[in-house]
């Protein structure tokens, strides 16, 4: 068959068999491209936000952790630590009792005399008290010798972290029941000083009992400014809620990089792969939730929610999609969800708030012999009316007949639907979450 | 424009009893998509004949054999075989014939033998005992698969089966094609002392040689239309080849008349080569007469001739009138 | 003179059969291919499930054993009628069969009962395997029509599984006897064969709510049997009209034109010409089916605008629930595209005719391919394009969230293309290859992902293995085409499903055998000391540990006083190391082992350290005897743990001495050192060397009991580095693992014993139990093992062993010991 002119028929023949592998073949192409072109992105924005040393640093992490501690206070907080452990775990009965207690708000002493044991706690724990007197603990300070970047579950051995702020709790209670201000006003200080971030534990708070030992009148008007001036000084919420997102990006530099997973808490047998234009992806969204502002306001968990909400509802469609391994969608979400946090950190502003008014109404009482009749009145003792705001900017529940007055830590009577009676119209399981607690103060 | 041919156009044969003909076809036509195989042909073929139905390749023989044997319905016309109409009982039909196509379709994976039983539960007892005489004839060994044979063993097998059962009217498409000449020409004798008992053979074939050997009747279909039709020795006199030659190649001459009719005419040179059926001598002496004919030459027409003949297509239109 | 009498005797003895018994011969003989067919493959289905279901238990990618046997029978019914009929007429064995004097009422009655007995054997072969391995599941009722409770792999009932396959064999005649083209029978099988449940699935979308499985049954049962009413009496007339003479073609001329006249000149007369050498074969491998390409490219279609609707919806019920059976669409036509490339026109016979003009094989091939492969790429673009639009999120469609990305699609395409291309040069006959090839590709795909998943096979050999069959088929591309090919492709078959089979196991092995196990002569050092070790039995005894708070999930009555429980228990909790090591004190004499447990190490470890604080803090007589109890008490307990056999009871031993070392260095002043407590402790802290003995005794006794009688649990420390192992491999890799334990243990040990710091073990170790981390920044890494080990040791869990061995601690002279 001499290869004479090639006919028309010719021609499509060989365009029907040739043009569909060759625009397969170009599409993978691309899509290589567009994987090379994405991953390279990666690193920039990475770099915006971390020193370059950083994320080279085996472990990123515990090289910023590292330098941010010292070695000698970690020597005695591990000493304190497990004696602290081992004497609460002693004395947890002590502890349920008195946790029960402060929801019921009324004190039980007449018939419960609880002194006898809390005094024999605080007599055990008083040399423990003094270490942390004498190491004036602060957060930076402290270095768990942890094991980072290990993915072994087990290698953490971080000690239990519960034990310093529960001794601390003890002890302002101790002071407040003897009504030794300075050792109360002392505890608060070093409590403070551990720097706990906002978290929704109720045993890392002492903020709840601050406001309650405000309600009974035993502190001075010097002693409340000082009280303010602490809540003032805790540590930013905005900070805070940009640190969690920087240490959970942090962690991730591997899978970000090399697409390696970073330990989950179960490891997945299958295979996976990651587009760099979804790590790219997830760290835009990461930088989306860190540009949210006004963290512990309403209006801040509406903002995370809907920023959850687009995210949930999009995809990336990036070409280099197609050459993961095995499907499109690869979850992976490490860290916390956003809103959550934005929960409690909306929680721990309102508690702020709501410590600095009972402070002011107190003042208001040393000042002027009486109860302010409402809060407005507290702008005599320079409470801005926008500070006496709970989350939804309505002003706190308060009832005062100038002898007594009630002080709610939110406007209306709040109640949850889930198997409480009532329910209010803001969105079921949002504001009810950070109100669970509604305490209301009785000033006599 | 069908004319039937008369029945006392040929002396009947010796042992011909005027029975009931074997084969009846009334104008059958048939046209497919592209072409048109059959166009209205009449046939009638007497018991205990060899009927050769000679014919180019697509000539619509096979069309022609699909019909009689009920495998394919006409687009008009009707025909009868051994005085059943294959359309309406295909199986009475097919019960009295042995049918040999010419690609004979046979499970491969069977073996002679098996296919000789299996056939033969279908028939009366005599017709294994045939199969086997004539397997062992054509020396085939009995348990060699079909799928194993040559070409011609397959085609000794297919016959064998058609004619273990001893049917009345034999249809045989291209029967020897593949066949050695040895095989060949034993079938071939076989074939004659068929008709001898009484028994028709309907050949459809384009090898002359062995036609003109075995047939009593021929009948040339080209173009889907019965070009000749008749016994083969009458029609061999009849048809006689005419050499004329002219002084003047220009010359015309003119047909001979009526009852001679001209097959083919063709001229090279001062020659001109006719075939004329019905020729009478004193038609020749005619032609010799005419002016300007230097010689006339004739000599009786071999069947390949007749054949060739009546299948070229330069016939003139005159000549499909005339049968 | 004896062959003769030999061909008579065989021929004669079988004459007297009756023509029925040799028609049901002949009909039986034709099924025997797709039975054999069918019972090799549901063997060979039932094995691979097995080994599925034995290899990985987490990841059930099984077929229920029922549903398989199930679809047996159906895939029989499926293939008779093609198989007994549509071979038939297509190899024109029919119109001979229909010369001899049989009536084709006769005949077509045959064919059909033939096809029932055998669905019938099929069934009992089916429910036999099914009664015989108890296959289906015991709490539902299989046999009562609607009588489906609970959820089970198998929605419909047996008797309706029957009458559709019963339903099934007629439709498959009915196409067969109707349908001339076999392929194009086959294709039109399938919406008939699918059409009681398609009109089932209708009646739910109208009845618009989701139907109970028992009334789908009764619904599917209805519209089969009245399926069966309609069909048996046209496959009936279907099959009288093609035994009987074919009709004549209808369409008449327009006008009576002469054969030769230039009116008929139609375009199809012109000769296509071609230049190049494959144009016009690939021309020719798209015109000789342009049907059923065209029918394949209809169904890739089909199944992928479902695919579309499915991602667009999230909810299936009514007939979007039949949308998913239309995705099975796609593969099945990428696998008869598989099909079509030897069959048709690239059927042997037909390749004949290019092998006699002198085509190379080479180009055959190419040719043969080219089509299928162009569809295919075509087909798989359009996916990757429509994939960048869509949305892969389970709250739009949890469809298009589970989409496999378009380089997982194309691996399963090349499987399931190579696999059935090579089945169609395989097999001779369509049907049988049509059932064969997609349970073929259906088991290959299964096991590669099993592979790959399971065992760690590498993509690299994925992509090997699919490409193996298309290598098969091109080295017998030449034998093939001059169909020669018969024993030798049975060998190149057999070396492709080795390949297949075997590369997999090759690199697991491989794998598997990378983890050096222990060699024989420590083996056999190891097991003598453990014969002399045997035999001193120590008494074991066990440390009370007060102080823990009780589980609160347990002991939570809301009811309950709180307060009266406080006063009453609040004693309880607290600790006195004297009492906790009373026992061990009083049969001191005897060397008794004593067992605690990290959590209750803890406990000892707080109140210990609280103790010292407190005697820092106040210097007072009740603040050292106080300490000097718990210095007393915990040089009773030390040597008591130090002989434990366990190597949780060595760390735990390890921890202590740290303890004790440390409470001695700081907190013991001068003056207090020959106080008798101090004393004890001193001699308590043990040496290197009797560290190390201890520490060998306890590998040695833990190896000897874990590899001897299998007592697991002594070296039951969870070896992280199994879950970074392929799943299927753990099993085998376990026992290597555990021995590179003991070998890097026992290297610890020298090396804590010699103070030597070589770095080998603890690298080892550090993979063993913390894989996947940092060696630097871990507790075998240089930096925490230079800082004091009481700062950096684990208290409350052993997350590896070892941490502490070869540590400063070790070796510190303890400078106030007085005596020897």
């Amino acid at each position: 068959m001499s290869a004479s002119r090639k006919t028309f028929r010719d021609r499509t023949m060989i365009a029907v068999a040739m043009t569909p592998p060759i625009a397969l073949l170009l599409f993978c192409v691309s899509a290589a491209a567009t994987w090379k072109a994405e991953s390279a992105k990666i690193r920039p924005m990475l770099e915006q936000s971390f020193p370059p040393e950083l994320i080279d640093s085996p472990v990123a992490q515990a090289a910023d952790y590292a330098d941010r501690t010292s070695r000698e206070h970690t020597h005695s907080s591990r000493e304190l630590a497990s004696a602290v452990n081992a004497i609460n775990e002693q004395y947890h009965l002590l502890f349920e009792v008195l946790d029960e207690q402060d929801d019921l708000f009324e004190n039980l002493d007449e018939e419960h005399p609880l002194d006898t044991y809390l005094d024999d706690y605080l007599a055990e724990a008083a040399p423990l008290l003094e270490i942390i007197k004498q190491l004036n603990l602060n957060e930076a300070s402290i270095w768990y010798a942890n094991e980072f970047g290990n993915p072994n579950s087990y290698s953490s051995g971080l000690i239990n972290f519960r034990g310093l702020p529960e001794l601390l709790r003890m002890e302002f209670r101790g002071a407040v029941r003897d009504q030794q201000t300075d050792r109360a006003m002392e505890a608060f200080r070093l409590f403070q000083g551990l720097g706990i971030g906002p978290t929704d534990q109720v045993s890392l708070r002492l903020l709840p009992l601050v406001t309650q030992s405000i309600a009974t009148g035993i502190w001075s008007e010097s002693e409340l400014d000082e009280i303010v001036q602490l809540v003032k000084a805790s540590p930013d919420l905005n900070q805070a809620w940009q640190s969690s997102i920087r240490s959970t990006t942090l962690a991730q530099a591997p899978w970000l990089l090399r697409g390696e997973v970073v330990e989950t808490w179960r490891r997945d047998p299958t295979p996976k792969t990651f587009a760099p234009s979804l790590r790219l992806q997830w760290l835009q969204r990461q930088q989306a939730f860190s540009r949210v502002g006004g963290i512990g306001t309403f209006d801040a968990i509406k903002r995370v929610m809907k920023l959850q909400e687009t995210f949930r509802r999009e995809s990336g469609s990036g070409l280099d999609l197609a050459l993961q391994i095995p499907t499109y969608k690869q979850s992976y979400s490490p860290g916390q969800s956003k809103d959550y946090l934005a929960t409690v950190y909306t929680r721990v502003a309102n508690e702020r708030r709501h410590a600095r008014t009972a402070a002011a109404v107190a003042k208001y009482k040393l000042k002027f012999g009486q109860y302010p009749v409402t809060l407005d009145d507290l702008i005599k003792v320079n409470l801005p009316a926008s500070a006496a705001l709970d989350p939804l900017g309505v002003p706190f529940h308060f009832e005062s007949d100038g002898e007594t007055c009630e002080l709610g830590n939110a406007a209306i009577w709040f109640t949850d639907s889930r198997g409480y009676s009532g329910s209010f119209e803001t969105r079921e399981g949002t504001l009810s979450a950070i109100l669970k607690q509604f305490v209301v103060l009785q000033f006599r | 424009m069908s004319s039937q041919a008369p029945v006392a156009d040929h002396l009947p044969e010796p042992n011909e009893t005027t029975m009931e003909p074997v084969i009846t076809t009334d104008a059958l036509t048939m046209h497919f998509r592209r072409c048109d195989a059959l166009m209205g042909v009449s046939l009638e073929i007497q018991p205990g004949t060899v009927f050769a139905l000679l014919g180019e390749n697509g000539a619509g023989k096979t069309t022609m054999i699909r019909i009689l044997t009920g495998f394919q319905k006409p687009t008009s016309g009707s025909c009868t075989v051994c005085g059943v109409n294959p359309l309406r009982d295909p199986q009475g039909v097919r019960r009295q014939i042995g049918y040999v196509s010419d690609a004979p379709a046979l499970y491969d994976w069977m073996t002679v033998a098996q296919i000789g039983g299996f056939t033969a539960s279908f028939y009366d007892d005599s017709f294994l005992p045939n199969y086997e005489a004539s397997i062992r004839r054509y020396d085939i060994r009995p348990e060699q698969k079909i799928r194993h044979l040559s070409k011609g063993q397959r085609a000794k097998v297919a016959l064998s089966l058609a004619l273990a059962h001893d049917p009345s009217l034999l249809i045989l498409d291209e029967p020897t094609s593949g066949l050695d000449p040895k095989v060949r020409r034993n079938f071939l004798e076989s074939m004659i002392d068929r008709a001898a008992t009484g028994r028709t053979v309907f050949l459809s074939s384009h090898q002359i040689s062995e036609v003109e050997r075995v047939a009593d009747t021929i009948a040339i279909l080209h173009h889907g239309r019965i070009r000749l039709h008749g016994p083969l020795a009458e029609l061999r006199e009849s048809i006689h080849e005419v050499v004329i030659d002219v002084d003047d190649p220009l010359r015309s001459i003119a047909p001979p008349p009526e009852p001679a009719e001209v097959l083919t005419e063709e001229t090279s040179g001062r020659s001109r080569q006719l075939f004329v059926r019905h020729l009478s001598p004193e038609m020749i002496h005619a032609l010799r007469e005419t002016p300007g004919v230097t010689e006339v030459r004739t000599r009786i027409a071999t069947l390949e001739e007749i054949f060739v003949a009546c299948t070229s297509h330069r016939t003139a239109p005159a000549m499909t009138a005339a049968i | 003179m004896s062959t003769e009498a030999t061909l008579t005797a065989l021929t004669t003895t079988r004459h007297e059969a009756s023509s029925t018994a040799w028609f049901w011969w002949k009909e039986t003989r034709q099924l025997a291919p797709l039975v054999a067919l069918l019972a090799i493959v549901s063997l060979l289905i039932v094995v691979i499930n097995a080994v599925l279901g034995a290899a990985m238990g987490w990841l059930r990618l099984q077929l229920p054993h029922e549903v398989t046997m199930l679809v047996f029978p159906g895939l029989f019914a499926t293939g008779a009628g093609p198989l007994l009929v549509g071979q038939e007429r297509s190899q024109r064995t029919i119109d001979w069969l229909a010369l001899l004097p049989v009536s084709s009422k006769r005949i077509a009655s045959t064919k059909l009962l033939v096809g029932m007995i055998g669905l019938a054997v099929m069934w009992v072969f089916a429910l036999l395997v099914i009664l015989v391995f108890e296959l289906g599941q015991r709490d539902t009722s299989h046999w009562t029509i609607g009588g489906q409770t609970g959820y089970s792999g198998n929605p419909f009932s047996y008797p309706v599984w029957i009458s559709h396959s019963l339903f099934v064999l007629l439709a498959g005649f009915y196409v067969a006897w109707r349908i001339k083209n076999q392929f194009y029978s086959l294709i039109a099988l399938i919406p008939l064969a699918f059409s009681p449940l398609i009109a089932t699935s209708l009646v739910s979308e109208f009845a618009n709510r989701p139907m109970a499985a028992g009334q789908l049954d009764w619904i599917n049962l209805g519209f089969t049997l009245l399926g069966i009413v309609i069909v048996t009496p046209i496959t009936y007339r279907a099959a009288i009209r093609t035994l009987g003479a074919a009709e004549a073609p209808s369409v008449k001329p327009l006008l009576d034109v002469s054969p030769h006249s230039p009116a008929r000149e139609t375009n199809d007369a012109i000769a296509p010409t071609f230049g190049t050498q494959t144009a016009p074969i690939i021309w020719q491998s798209i015109h000789s089916a342009k049907g059923m390409l065209a029918i394949l490219i209809g169904m890739l279609l089909i199944s992928f605008l479902a695919a579309v609707q499915l991602a667009a919806v999230d909810r299936y019920r009514g007939i979007i629930g039949l949308l998913p059976w239309l995705l099975l669409l796609a593969p099945l036509a990428v696998c008869w595209l598989g099909i079509s490339v030897f069959k048709h026109d690239g059927a042997s016979e037909r390749v004949r005719f290019l092998a006699d003009l002198g085509v190379s094989p080479g180009k055959t091939y190419f040719a043969l391919h080219v089509v299928p492969i162009a569809i295919l790429c075509c087909s798989l673009l359009v996916y990757g394009l429509w994939n960048l639009t869509v949305i892969h999120r389970d709250s739009v469609s949890s469809f298009a969230a589970g989409l496999p990305t378009l380089v997982t699609i194309s691996m399963f395409v090349v499987w399931i293309y190579s696999i059935s291309q090579w089945v169609s040069q395989f097999v001779r006959t369509l049907i049988l290859s049509v059932i064969l090839a997609p349970i073929l590709a259906l088991i290959t795909a299964g096991w590669l992902v099993f592979a790959y998943v399971s065992l760690g096979f590498p993509i690299y050999g994925l992509i090997l293995c699919g490409l193996a069959p298309m290598v098969a088929t091109f080295v017998m591309m030449r034998r093939y085409m001059d169909t020669g090919d018969r024993p030798l492709t049975f060998v190149v078959g057999g070396g492709v499903a080795g390949l297949i089979v075997l590369l997999p196991i090759g690199f697991a092995t491989a794998h598997v055998l990378s983890v050096p196990t222990m060699d024989p002569t420590l083996r056999a050092e190891l097991l003598g000391e453990a014969q002399r070790d045997s035999g001193r039995n120590a008494r074991y005894v066990v440390v009370p540990v007060t102080g823990f708070a009780d589980d609160f999930a347990f002991r939570h009555d809301p009811l309950g006083d709180k307060m009266k429980d406080l006063q009453d228990h609040l004693g309880q909790y607290k600790l006195d190391p004297q009492k906790s090591v009373a026992s061990l004190k009083s049969n001191a004499g005897a060397d008794v082992v004593a067992h605690i447990g990290p959590w209750e190490y803890t406990r000892w470890h707080g109140n210990m350290m609280r103790a010292r604080i407190q005697w820092r803090q106040q210097q007072d007589d009740p603040a050292w005897s106080e300490m000097a109890q718990w210095l007393d008490a915990s040089a009773t307990l030390l040597p008591a743990v130090r002989r434990s056999t366990l190597l949780s009871g060595q760390e735990i031993a390890d921890r202590l001495e740290v303890l004790m070392i440390d409470t001695l260095q700081t907190d013991v002043p001068a003056e207090r050192a020959d106080e008798p407590a101090v004393q004890a402790a001193t001699q308590a802290i043990g040496t290197p060397a009797g560290r190390a003995a201890a520490r060998r005794r306890a590998v040695v006794v833990t190896w000897q009991h874990n590899f001897q009688d299998d007592r697991g649990r002594y070296l039951n420390h969870h070896l992280t580095v199994l879950e970074h192992q392929p799943p299927g491999l753990v099993g085998w890799m376990q026992p290597r693992f555990y021995d590179s334990l003991v070998t890097a243990m026992l290297e610890g040990i020298d090396a804590a014993a010699n103070r030597s710091d070589d770095i080998g073990w603890r690298w080892e170790l550090h993979q063993l139990h913390q894989t996947g981390g940092e060696f630097q920044t871990s507790r075998y890494g240089d930096n925490l093992r230079s800082l004091p080990a009481i700062e950096t040791m684990t208290v409350d869990r052993v997350n590896g062993y070892g941490q502490l061995w070869g540590r400063d601690w070790e070796y510190v002279e303890l400078k106030i010991r007085t005596q020897p």
